[in-house]
Formats: C-alpha cells, sequence, structure tokens
C-alpha cells in the first residue's frame, strides 16, 4: 500500500494525526493557490483553511478515481470562485449603499476587494521585485473567476492542460481558449501599466 | 471554426504544440479574417518578468496554519470529529456501557 493511500486510510478512520501530517504536506500549496486567485493574505488564510475542513468532511466521497493533490486543487478552486463572487457581491452591495446616501466616494484602495477589480499601481512607482510581484497580481485580480483559476493553475502553478481539465471539470478546447483569452487580458492591462 | 475553437488553435499555437501544416491552417485562418497573428502573450517580457516573480514569491502558508485548522474542526464539531483515541479527548460511551451492563449482570448473578 503506498503512502498516499496509508493516509487515506487513517483520514478516513478519522485519525487526528493523518490529518496533521495532510496539512502539513499540502499547506503551502493550498495557500499559496489561494493567496494568488485571492490577492490577498486574510481572504487567503481563511479560504484555505476552509479547503482542509472540507477536505476532511468529505474524506469518505473521495473514490481515488484522480490523484488526491488533484481533488485537494479542485476543492481550493472551487472554494475561491465562490469567495470571490462572494466578495463581488458584497463590494456591490457596500457601493450601492454608499451611493444612496450620498457619502463621497473612498479611493479605491479603500474598498477593493478580491473579487473585485483593483487599479493597477502607476509604472513609475512600481517596477521592480515586490512591486512587480503586486503589479501581476493586481493585474490577476482583475480578471474574472473562471480566467483567474485557469491563469493561476497554468502560469503559476505551472500545471498540464490534462491535470486542470480534471481539476476544473472542463473540456481541453474551453481550457485552451479560456486562457488564450485570460493571457491577452493579462497582457493588455500589463503593457498599459508598464 | 467558431471563435471558441480558434481561440484554443491559437492557445496550442502559441505554445507550439501544432504542426507546421496545423499552423500554416491557423495563419490562413486568421488572414480571412483579417486578424493579425500576435506574438505569443507569455513571450511578451514583461509578462514573462511578473510571472516569475509570483512563482519566486511563494506565500506560505502562516506556522500556525495547522493547529488552527484542527481546532476549528475541534471547535465546530465539539470534539466529535475526530476518531477516539483510548483514554484520549474522547469517552467511549459505548465501551463503558457495555463494561457496565457485563458488571450489573455479574453483581446480579452473584447474589442470586
Amino acid at each position: 500500500m503506498t503512502a498516499e493511500r496509508q493516509l487515506l486510510r487513517r483520514l478516513r478512520e478519522r485519525d487526528e494525526r493523518a490529518f496533521r501530517e495532510l496539512i502539513e504536506l499540502h499547506r503551502d500549496r493550498v495557500y499559496n493557490l489561494t493567496f494568488r486567485m485571492l490577492g490577498n493574505r486574510a481572504e487567503a488564510e481563511d479560504v484555505a483553511q476552509e479547503v482542509f475542513i472540507t477536505v476532511f468532511k468529505t474524506i469518505d466521497s473521495f473514490r481515488e478515481e484522480s490523484k488526491f493533490s488533484t481533488w485537494l486543487y479542485r476543492v481550493a478552486v472551487n472554494h475561491c470562485k465562490n469567495r470571490i463572487k462572494y466578495l463581488a457581491r458584497r463590494h456591490e452591495r457596500d457601493r450601492d449603499e454608499l451611493d444612496e446616501i450620498k457619502t463621497a466616494s473612498p479611493t479605491d484602495s479603500q474598498t477593493r476587494t478580491p473579487g473585485t477589480p483593483a487599479v493597477i499601481r502607476r509604472p513609475d512607482k512600481a517596477l521592480e521585485g515586490a512591486q512587480l510581484e503586486q503589479l501581476m497580481q493586481d493585474a490577476i485580480d482583475t480578471l474574472d473567476e473562471e480566467h483567474r483559476a485557469l491563469v493561476v493553475l497554468r502560469d503559476v502553478e505551472d500545471l498540464s492542460i490534462d491535470e486542470i481539465c480534471e481539476i476544473t471539470g472542463l473540456p481541453d478546447g474551453t481550457v485552451k481558449s479560456r486562457l488564450h483569452r485570460a493571457r491577452l487580458a493579462l497582457r493588455k492591462k500589463l503593457s498599459r501599466h508598464l | 471554426m467558431t471563435d471558441d475553437e480558434l481561440d484554443a488553435k491559437l492557445f496550442d499555437y502559441h505554445e507550439g504544440n501544432l504542426s507546421p501544416a496545423e499552423r500554416a491552417e491557423v495563419e490562413r485562418l486568421l488572414a480571412e479574417r483579417g486578424e493579425p497573428i500576435e506574438p505569443p502573450p507569455t513571450k511578451d517580457e514583461q509578462y514573462q518578468s511578473g510571472l516569475l516573480t509570483l512563482r519566486k514569491a511563494k506565500a506560505p502558508a502562516p506556522p500556525t496554519f495547522a493547529s488552527d485548522v484542527t481546532e476549528t474542526i475541534h471547535r465546530r464539531s465539539a470534539g466529535r470529529f475526530f476518531g477516539r483515541r483510548t483514554f484520549g479527548d474522547r469517552v467511549p460511551f459505548g465501551v463503558v456501557l457495555v463494561v457496565g451492563l457485563l458488571v450489573a449482570l455479574a453483581v446480579a448473578a452473584s447474589e442470586t
């Protein structure tokens, strides 16, 4: 029996030590994915926690037809997409309420949430190292949740198209066409601001 | 060919997955539509360096992450989620009940 299968068997028996081992094995990959998809550390941590809680709660439904890491990524991507939609809705509601009471508009940096389009920083102020990272992250944050997931899985996590198809449940052609459009959109945003 | 199909082909075109004949077909289709062949987005210098920084700057989970998750599970499930550990954090009520019944039966039998 492989180490992963043994771990899965222990997980199904609700062995707490196995859960901890699983978290130690995958926490950085899951957190990195949630952070790149949400662009915010607090939200990323919260969603990453929910991912592991979901995995623990639904481990009996994992039938080992795919790799465990693929299933884990699927759970993580779905949680991120839901959070992005939730944050976008909340942002819309907050904005409507602000419009209604006709207060002065706050700056974008005060109101931006991970689910809403970001204003990309000025190029002359953000060019190197961490700033370039932030610029790219901001550009990714402007994509909708579907395109964002594909760019992060392919271009940041470096997964194959086959793996992405398994994770997202999308056909090969759809993954490729969306990824192509997402990359064009990203390049456009970057070229406009660099 | 639909727009989606063409975009999928363009993805493969830029990734270098197509044969020369397939590449020529994509170029012909774009020419028919009057669209220029753009350079691959991922070969763009800004795009590449932006991605490189994201890949390098791995965001590790906070050190307390594992304890935070298990603590949350304990809290939400009121300690019922994880399996029993012998004399651990949960009382094995089933075993206690069976042992209690056996003791009661033994006492009752000895009195008769």
